[in-house]
């Protein structure tokens, strides 16, 4: 095989003084003729140029480009930045933020560039497909052809359908790319071959939000644009670190603050969005719905509720079995007491035509007078009310909910969270009194096993204040694009083999499902954009118990993760700049993106769509499906054509071609919930929520985390182990470039001096870390931005970046919340797991 | 004509994308950085707060050559290859330069670091090859998420750099030096009171 020519090969053979003396700075690479040289190198074998071996003439002021191709990198960085690739012969010369219609959305960051340059051309890509030949785990791999994998997949899906039934073979795929398709590959694949398809939302860990919006608004997550934040007073946010995990979009939130607009953060860390805060609350971790349902005690208590809004918006007002803690109803109609007839008067459900389908925001504004909350409907009191024949005790939702928040005095939240009682009162004054205030949650909260009742609680807050759906306000976790268009894909979409359908099963329990082959064998797992081995609970149980069921293991991947390493077949796959077409949303604002190809596919690389049609041309299948279907004809036809929120089917294909982004046809500026009507059963904000009485959340409540510092576990393990992101890294995709490790070269444990001390341990120590999960060693960093009782062990790194290559992935646990699994499914927390630390 | 740097320390997070787009556009080998973003141990790495839990404050300056009025670089280097542009930028001629390293020794910025494998000096050029061509942006300017950085004449009062040093209280980085630095940082919101 060719020698692979990288950047150090170079550097070692001719000097860049040798360069720059032989031929002046403006031209380098015409003068050393042995180097692979852009345009020299063939595709196909490992003969690929490394664009960073070679200086550029820069003498034109930009670098030698022969086009420059619009595309869009979107790593789940949540970002999708718009990227102008300057190409020359086919290689990537750089990148730059490609021109956006708001120049505000015009962006870039180091991941991307480091992705663009290093990790596109990494010697570490998966070139071929490449058939384990040791033992799993041992990283070795011989060459194949793509006939031969696709011959090889063929035969182990179909075997297993012989003889286990199609639901043995199982896809998991994640979010390394964000691209509509790639989103939902594995669901469409899995409903070409009726075969398991394991949810991915709860496991990656980012679910908690939604089960609070889900109860209470039936719709998956929502904030105003970004820029609704200029206009705020006020902004208060509750585990945010945007300046790390939304570092594209932190800009507005300096822009916010420079139009004056106070900034409060909440967190255990003092994050670098904390350093910019005017004003940092420290918690203790896991505990902020308490602090919220304090706040809310004296919002309560000193007349900051806006009852109009919640008679009107909210079913607050209905009637509630204070026996039962069902809402009473007559009929389809719910029952309110109007004080004006003292009795029980029925109020109907919205139509659906009068309230939005989620993600849609249209409804016909009709408010059918049936629905219309009587201004005289009592929000306190006890009642004695006939239903359905009998007299019952019946007290509105809202009376339930201020004796709810009675106990939660500030001095009682304070004993919990410890925050000062008077910094949540001064907290809950602030938010009634300097209004509009941007009510914002996010990630740092949502990692508890607890992780719903933070946003469950601002919610509540946001509708007892009449905050919801007001500009410069709300109850903010995630907004954009890129949440909508996947829930409204079409089942003509994700069902690309017309009768055919998957069977799907909670991602949070494949290593459960998978060690005890219930409810049903899974024999073949094939994996697809998920650089698993990296972040996931329980890896010692994957190891041991989940993967020696399985018979084979496919992972679809551009690089050899940590995951690849264990599979008996990698499938290389193409980078964003060798895609030839995809649709991408974004969580930064209201458009959609396309990508178009920069260059060609390096070595053998094929995207997941035409490595779905190889297999389905194997299967004989190929022309029943939609899989026949290009990339671009797959967009427009299905993905954007037959959306069903009017919102993106309306988008204009050929204008979105042509200028590689276009606005959604939602309301700009674009304020959540504007329209106050709810896609729930009643059309309104059921801050009350009746489905979750049995696990007693039918109103915001707190209890501890799975792992509380205050357990009795916590005698043996009294530390609370984070692992927050960088701002160097989205997750572990971005770790192992050279110039992310020049600015981050190693993993550490941030540690305060107080727990470090009282271990011996100093910066730079290795530690061990250990529970009775596992164990792994890193480099300590004390440092006093952390909690005493807390440590925060950076997210992202694989295993061969720790001392023995142990991962703090085996420190992880992953617990069912049947509170959670009741709405949804239980989402992953990483952050709810105790350890302790003692120097290696 | 005078070329400078308005810093919002406000703004920097202490990503090191401009540092990244910087290593990108001039191929800097492993090590080298002409922009350097320095934390409150003057380092570029392990970022860490200075302060006690819970009174803490977080600072990053993002250091590029201050393109000084007085700089004592151009008058140690040995054979003119460092020199000041008519526009205010300080330049190093790659070809002329022998890697002797008294410029080195002689910025008081750390600005300048050796390229071990070209073995010339590397610097902030203020992205001069940019700005020649009509580009009106430099790479670091460009890629900065958080809008940070802004390069512009300071003579011209029309200019956006202009703007900012009238809008906000700016301040030289380690005046004191007397070199006459063109790099000017400002915080555009200190902390309010609540």
């Amino acid at each position: 095989m060719t020698e692979r020519c990288s950047a150090a090969h170079v550097h070692s053979t001719v000097s860049r003084r040798q360069f720059v003396k032989a031929a002046g700075a403006t031209a380098v690479a015409a003068s050393v003729s042995h180097v692979l040289v852009p345009g020299a190198r063939a595709r196909g074998d490992e003969a690929v140029a490394d664009p960073l071996a070679e200086r550029l003439d820069l003498s034109a002021g930009q670098a030698p480009y022969d086009r420059v191709a619009r595309t869009v990198c979107a790593p789940n960085c949540v970002g999708s930045c718009g990227i102008n690739a300057y190409v020359k012969d086919d290689v990537i010369q750089k990148v730059e933020p490609a021109e956006y219609p708001d120049p505000a959305h015009r962006r870039i960051c180091l991941r991307g560039i480091s992705n663009a340059m290093q990790r596109v051309y990494s010697p570490d890509r998966v070139k071929y497909p490449m058939r384990r030949v040791g033992e799993r785990g041992d990283g070795e791999f011989e060459r194949i052809s793509w006939d031969e994998a696709f011959d090889l997949i063929h035969e182990k899906m179909q075997g297993n359908m012989d003889a286990y039934g199609p639901a043995s073979n199982a896809f998991l795929g994640m979010t390394g790319n964000y691209g509509v398709t790639q989103q939902k590959y594995c669901t469409m694949m899995a409903n070409t071959f009726d075969a398991t398809e394991f949810s991915n939302f709860g496991i990656m860990g980012d679910l908690a939000m939604n089960l609070a919006y889900l109860p209470t608004m039936n719709i998956m997550q929502e904030a105003n644009e970004w820029e609704d934040m200029v206009g705020s007073k006020s902004i208060i946010m509750f585990g945010c670190n945007y300046a790390e995990t939304n570092m594209q979009d932190m800009h507005f939130v300096f822009d916010a603050q420079e139009a004056g607009a106070k900034l409060v953060v909440i967190d255990p860390r003092f994050s670098r969005t904390a350093a910019k805060a005017d004003w940092w609350i420290p918690i203790r971790p896991g505990t902020d719905a308490a602090m919220i349902l304090g706040m809310m005690h004296r919002v309560v208590e000193t007349g900051g509720v806006d009852e109009a809004y919640v008679r009107d918006n909210t079913n607050l007002a209905f009637l509630v079995d204070v026996d039962t803690g069902a809402v009473l109803r007559d009929g389809d109609s719910y029952l309110v007491w109007d004080e004006s007839s003292e009795k029980a008067v029925p109020v109907a459900p919205i139509p659906d035509a009068n309230k939005p389908a989620y993600p849609s925001v249209a409804f016909d504004p009709e408010m059918p007078a049936a629905c219309v909350v009587p201004a005289m409907a009592a929000l306190r009191g006890a009642h004695e009310v006939e239903a359905d024949g009998k007299t019952v005790t019946a007290k509105p939702a809202y009376q339930l909910l201020v004796e709810s928040l009675e106990p939660w005095t500030p001095e009682a939240a304070s004993e919990v969270c410890e925050v000062p009682a008077d910094d949540i009162v001064r907290l809950a004054d602030l938010y009634v009194s300097e209004a509009p205030c941007s009510l914002r949650c996010s990630q740092g909260t949502n990692r508890y096993w607890n992780g719903h009742l933070p946003m469950r609680a601002l919610i509540q807050l946001a509708a007892i204040t009449g905050n919801i759906g007001k500009p410069h306000a709300n109850v903010n976790w995630a907004g954009g694009t890129l949440f909508k268009i996947l829930c409204c894909c079409s089942p003509d979409m994700l069902v690309p083999r017309a009768g055919h359908a998957c069977q799907t099963l909670p991602g949070t329990q494949w290593v459960d499902i998978v060690a005890s082959q219930q409810p049903n064998p899974v024999k073949l797992l094939w994996t697809v954009g998920y650089g698993w081995g990296t972040q996931g609970p329980e890896w010692n149980r994957v190891v041991e118990e989940a993967l020696p069921q399985l018979d084979f293991i496919i992972v679809s991947e551009q690089i050899m993760t940590p995951g690849a390493m264990y599979a008996d077949l990698v499938l290389p796959v193409t980078s964003y700049y060798e895609e030839p077409f995809e649709i991408v949303p974004t969580w930064g604002n209201m458009d959609i993106q396309v990508r178009h190809q920069a260059i060609s596919p390096l070595w053998e690389a094929k995207t997941d769509r035409e490595i779905a049609q190889g297999l389905c041309e194997r299967f004989g299948i190929l022309e029943e499906t939609t899989w026949r279907l290009g990339a671009e004809e797959f967009g427009r036809e299905y993905v954007l054509g037959r959306a069903l929120a009017p919102e993106f089917s309306s988008i204009d294909f050929d204008e979105l071609l042509e200028k590689g982004v276009s606005r959604a046809n939602y309301p700009q500026p674009y304020v959540a919930n504007e329209g106050q009507r709810f896609s729930t059963a009643s059309g309104r904000v059921e801050v009350y929520t009746e489905s979750q009485v049995s696990v007693g959340e039918q109103l915001a409540t707190y209890y501890e985390p799975l792992e509380s510092n205050r357990s009795e576990l916590a005698s043996q393990y009294p530390l609370t182990f984070m692992n927050c992101r960088t701002v160097y890294t989205t997750h572990s995709q971005h770790v192992q470039l050279p110039w992310i490790r020049e600015v981050a070269p190693e993993p550490w444990l941030e540690m305060s001096p107080e727990d470090a001390q009282a271990r011996g341990l100093r910066t730079g120590d290795v530690a061990r870390v250990f529970n009775d999960r596992g164990w792994y060693k890193v480099a300590v960093l004390v440092t006093p931005e952390i909690k005493q009782g807390c440590l925060n062990q950076r997210q992202g790194w694989w295993p061969k970046d720790f001392p023995d290559g142990n991962h703090y992935g085996t420190l992880l646990q992953m617990v069912l919340n049947p509170a959670q699994d009741l709405v949804y499914e239980t989402n992953y927390a990483p952050y709810d797991n105790l350890v302790e630390v003692e120097k290696a | 004509m005078r070329y400078g740097f308005a810093i919002n320390v406000h703004r920097c997070v202490g990503c090191r994308t401009c540092t990244v787009a910087c290593k990108m556009e001039f191929r800097l080998p492993g090590g080298v950085q002409r922009m350097r973003v320095l934390n409150d141990a003057g380092e570029t790495t392990y970022d860490v707060p200075v302060g006690t839990y819970p009174d803490l404050a977080f600072h990053w300056r993002p250091v590029p050559c201050q393109h000084c009025d007085e700089p004592p670089c151009t008058q140690v280097c040995p054979v003119g290859a460092t020199y000041k542009r008519d526009d205010g930028i300080v330049a190093v001629d790659e070809v002329a330069c022998v890697g002797c390293g008294a410029c080195v020794a002689a910025c008081p910025y750390g600005a300048r670091q050796m390229d071990p494998e070209a073995a010339v000096v590397q610097k902030c050029s203020l992205c001069a090859h940019r700005l020649d061509a009509g580009i009106d942006t430099t790479m670091c300017q460009l890629t900065c998420p958080n809008r940070a950085i802004t390069v512009g004449d300071l003579d011209d009062p029309a200019s956006e750099i202009a703007r900012l040093l009238t809008t906000y209280d700016a301040e030289l980085y380690e005046a004191d030096a007397g070199t006459g630095p063109r790099a000017y940082y400002f915080d555009s919101s200190p902390r309010k009171a609540i």
